[in-house]
């Protein structure tokens, strides 16, 4: 059964969706803020999946001084501490993944194991991401989903927002820019990812035209434990627009 | 009221198509579309166009910046205000404004101003603004910083404008060991500030408790949006304890002045198409960056100004029905300035003549008009009683010769 609650995390109100028993699985998401998906409903068979919201997502006001992936990292210290997690198996989506890529370069013995998908963070030459914040909905679908006319992709991603989501987008939005800005990588991960001495793997959709599949392949080598495997029929959102073989995925992973 | 000529200085030769080929005229608008030697003689045009304005009489000439677009051709304010500097004599020189926010070197800006207010003898007036949200992705700035590093340059080039230096600044944008800007302004305290605004709640408190001039935006947009944007300056005024006085409250606009009506629209229409269906041509996500306005406001004011744009328009009817722009006879033109001046007090009246690609011949002749037939109605309009301690225009004529 899915609960939500506002924890306090280092001062910091949090809200924070779980379902599934399990190994714990934190997932961290992407720049479009912390929504519940068929993605996540397909792992809680086997995983207590727990989905914070990443500071400032819900309320751009608190963002405060978060500036940089470094200080969601202290962040997630006290998420860690809050929720007294132990070794849990980090998975992170866009910039929540360039986020757990940097966290595991700092911190590899928190972690079980890592899931990085469509991953924001590295600077890979002639693949630099497309800026999300400079494309209007009708331009960034054809980038984000394998298929752009698919309802799917109206739905998640409208021309405009309904009513009910307009100030919630906003908010999003705001946060993602204030890390994922125009550059949406630290040109130092990549040199850091050695230290990340944790199994990884690297799920990326094949049709992702917003992050090129070269970042996975750039993950991988940096990475010293990781495997990719690239998900077809799928873009930026492999876990929206094929999630049962995303979980098949990530299950055949953490075994 | 006073009268200050505003040049936007826009790309006058885009092609007949580039509405149907382009989304947008900023950004990533194709810099191939700029050609030098036509830059040259429209630089110099426009320059002619601020210099015959001070001939004229006008009480001062406004420039502005905005980068890597069509729509106005003023990256650097600073340098066109120096152009003129030496070109005219009398005319106040409004920089309007410098987008404080790009730069990582606010210090840069109080320096530029003190030197073009020392070399002008006093002349300036130093516009600030937080800038379009096209110019966040241009200059690669964080727009969720927009307001906060508006506010902290702010501080800091006024702190290095008014006490002595050297003093260290240690701020949360910017930090400086030494501050201690040479030269210091002509003007004391510093020079007059003036702050354009498109009805944001939070600047126009903070202007309202500045007691800086609140200029009236956009320019080009219904004349019932911009009026009760001004009447939320003057309640926020009230809201500080003080009437407004009408220098603070500026109002730019498009006018054109013609010798009847009819002529006046005929010259002017295809101009101002230009300019609302190719300059203003924008993305939604240019204009509007995420965090450049705080979302509650951006939720008051998204709507609005989105129907508002004049580019949303097809005829001159609806244009004129919504008062964008005051286009007529020089009687017409002067009675409705008078109209909307006793309506909302403004007394910093901020005229926009060469819209679009006007031609340099229907410029002239418009803005000669207005400052023959038109200007002189409109001095005795809304007069402050003198101020105390504020510097004025004219200090230059107290120097020797």
């Amino acid at each position: 059964m899915m609960t939500e609650s506002v924890q306090d995390v280092g001062g910091r109100a949090t809200r924070i969706v779980r379902s599934g028993r399990g190994r714990p699985l934190l997932w961290l998401h992407d720049t479009t803020g912390n929504r519940w998906t068929q993605g996540h409903e397909a792992l809680v068979r086997r995983h207590e999946v727990i989905a914070p919201s990443l500071p400032g997502f819900d309320d751009s006001t608190t963002l405060g001084q978060i500036d940089r992936t470094e200080d969601v990292g202290f962040w997630l210290l006290d998420l860690w501490d809050a929720l007294g997690l132990e070794r849990p198996v980090l998975l992170g989506c866009g910039l929540g993944g360039w986020i757990a890529a940097d966290f595991a370069a700092r911190y590899p013995e928190r972690l079980g194991r890592l899931v990085l998908v469509d991953a924001y963070g590295l600077q890979v030459d002639g693949a630099l991401a497309a800026d999300e914040f400079a494309l209007t909905p009708p331009m960034l679908r054809p980038l984000v989903f394998a298929e752009p006319e698919a309802s799917l992709a109206r739905e998640w991603l409208p021309d405009a927002q309904p009513p009910e989501r307009v100030e919630s987008t906003l908010h999003a939005r705001v946060a993602a820019a204030r890390l994922a800005w125009q550059f949406p990588y630290c040109p130092k991960l990549r040199g850091r990812l050695a230290r990340a001495k944790v199994p990884a793997l690297i799920l990326w959709g094949a049709q992702d035209r917003l992050v090129p599949t070269a970042h996975a392949h750039a993950y991988a080598a940096s990475l010293p434990d990781a495997r990719v495997v690239v998900l077809p029929g799928a873009g930026h959102y492999p876990w929206l627009e094929t999630p049962d073989r995303f979980a098949e995925e990530v299950e055949r992973f953490l075994g | 009221m006073r009268v200050y000529m505003f040049h936007l200085m826009p790309w006058p030769h885009l092609p007949a198509d580039f509405a149907q080929t382009h989304d947008t005229a900023w950004v990533v608008c194709e810099n191939a579309l700029y050609d030098a030697e036509r830059g040259h003689e429209v630089y110099n045009r426009y320059l002619d166009e601020l210099e015959l304005a001070d001939q004229l009489g006008f009480d001062g000439v406004c420039v502005n910046e905005h980068h890597q677009n069509a729509y106005g051709l003023m990256p650097s304010p600073n340098i066109m205000a120096a152009c003129l500097a030496r070109r005219t004599t009398r005319a106040k020189l409004v920089i309007l404004g410098n987008v404080l926010t790009l730069y990582d070197h606010p210090l840069r800006v109080a320096e530029e101003i003190a030197m073009l207010d020392v070399i002008s003898g006093g002349r300036v007036v130093s516009g600030q603004v937080v800038g379009t949200g096209n110019e966040f992705f241009s200059y690669n700035v964080n727009p969720t910083y927009a307001r906060e590093r508006f506010y902290e340059a702010h501080e800091l080039i006024v702190k290095a404008w008014t006490e002595p230096g050297p003093f260290p600044w240690e701020g949360t944008h910017y930090r400086f060991r030494y501050v201690n800007v040479w030269p210091r302004p002509f003007q004391k305290p510093h020079p007059p500030i003036w702050i354009p605004g498109s009805g944001s709640r939070e600047t126009i408190d903070w202007v309202a408790k500045k007691r800086f001039t609140y200029m009236v935006l956009p320019t080009l947009a219904p004349y019932a949006l911009r009026a009760a944007t001004a009447e939320a300056f003057r309640a926020a005024c009230e809201r500080e304890g003080y009437t407004a006085r009408h220098e603070q409250i500026g109002w730019g606009i498009g006018v054109y002045v013609a010798e009847s009506d009819a002529r006046a629209v005929q010259e002017y229409e295809p101009h101002f198409w230009y300019y609302a269906k190719n300059l203003l041509r924008n993305r939604e996500t240019f204009n509007s960056p995420p965090g450049h306005s705080s979302v509650q406001s951006t939720l008051g004011v998204l709507d609005a100004r989105r129907k508002g744009r004049p580019g949303n328009f097809n005829s001159w009817e609806e244009i004129q029905k919504g008062g964008f722009v005051v286009v007529g006879s020089p009687a017409t033109v002067r009675d409705r300035l008078t109209e909307i001046a006793t309506h909302t007090g403004l007394g910093t009246l901020i005229p926009n003549f060469s819209v679009g690609n006007v031609p340099h011949h229907l410029t002239r002749k418009s803005v000669e008009l207005f400052a023959r037939e038109v200007m002189p109605h409109l001095r005795g309009i809304n007069v402050d009683p003198p101020a105390d301690g504020v510097a004025r225009a004219g200090a230059r004529a107290s120097l020797p010769a």
